[in-house]
């Protein structure tokens, strides 16, 4: 039973990786595909249609950066339990030695790191633009 | 009485080239006039900004053969804008000399961003001559600049608030 429980934490580790790695690249594409579509937008005339593009571009970029930075969060709250379960099992079954614990520092780490990615880029995308206008 | 056509004909001859040469021979001796105004290099493409001064540098020669009097300077330039001559004409300019003429050039503040043409002139009694350039006008810290650091600021504080009130571990 317990090799099926190490396995489907594997496995939910897995999975959650996947999605975080979707989470932020999809955000920071978005945030740059944004950003040169806005600073064309604002490079060229000043019709009111296209000030109401680029402020919906803005939301968008806003709503889906709210959307990565959550899941990005969730992500790594939800990683960090699973490691926390899985090195439990380890310590029961006396292997923890073979599992360095400050793997979980580590990846808090590199978690806030993404997110600091995908936030800067949301900024330049939202703030460029303006300066550029 | 006998007409000597032989002389008549070279009497014709000559009053016909006293004719022709003449007009040539008093244009010859007329007094070139030109009068030449340029900007300094550099000022060519400047940039400004709306609602602040920016002086450009003028040289008005006078390479004909007779002296310029009373040149004055007027500017073709955009709605709204101001620009100064200093000095605002010139009484008498020598041939083979120039002066040089600081322009004070103040876009309105209204002016969107975007290139301008100038047209500089300057009319004396005896000519005239045009000379332009081609200004920028960027923007001030605008409204819009604003918006954006207003908007980028934001979004920081809301990741703030959504991670201190998600992120607990």
């Amino acid at each position: 039973m317990i090799e099926r429980v190490h396995e489907h934490i594997t496995g939910e580790l897995k999975a959650n990786a996947h999605t975080d790695t979707i989470f932020a690249i999809t955000a920071i594409f978005l945030n740059l595909i944004i950003l040169g579509v806005n600073s064309a937008i604002s490079g060229s005339s000043r019709d009111t249609s296209q000030t109401i593009v680029m402020f919906t571009l803005v939301a968008l970029i806003i709503v889906v950066n709210f959307v990565a930075e959550l899941g990005l969060i969730r992500g790594r709250q939800m990683r960090k339990k699973l490691l926390s379960g899985l090195l439990k099992m380890y310590k029961d079954q006396e292997v923890e030695g073979y599992y360095d614990s400050s793997l979980l520092s580590d990846y808090t780490t590199r978690y806030n790191l993404f997110m600091l990615a995908v936030l800067f880029t949301g900024v330049t995308a939202i703030i460029i633009p303006f300066v550029l206008r | 009485m006998k007409i000597n056509w032989k002389f008549l004909s070279l009497l014709l001859l000559v009053v016909g080239l006293v004719l022709v040469a003449l007009p040539a021979q008093i244009s010859a001796q007329d007094n070139k006039i030109e009068l030449t105004l340029r900007l300094l290099p550099g000022h060519y493409y400047s940039e400004v900004t709306p609602g602040e001064s920016k002086t450009l540098y003028l040289e008005i020669e006078n390479s004909g053969d007779e002296a310029i009097t009373n040149i004055e300077f007027f500017s073709d330039k955009p709605e709204g804008w101001t620009v100064d001559f200093d000095p605002e004409n010139i009484d008498y300019l020598a041939a083979d000399s120039h002066q040089s003429i600081d322009v004070d050039v103040i876009a309105g503040k209204d002016t969107v961003k975007d290139d301008y043409t100038l047209t500089l002139i300057a009319e004396a009694d005896q000519t005239r001559t045009v000379t332009t350039t081609v200004l920028r006008v960027e923007d001030a810290f605008s409204l819009w600049r604003w918006i954006g650091l207003g908007v980028g600021a934001l979004v920081i504080v809301l990741f703030v608030v959504l991670y201190r009130r998600f992120g607990r571990e």
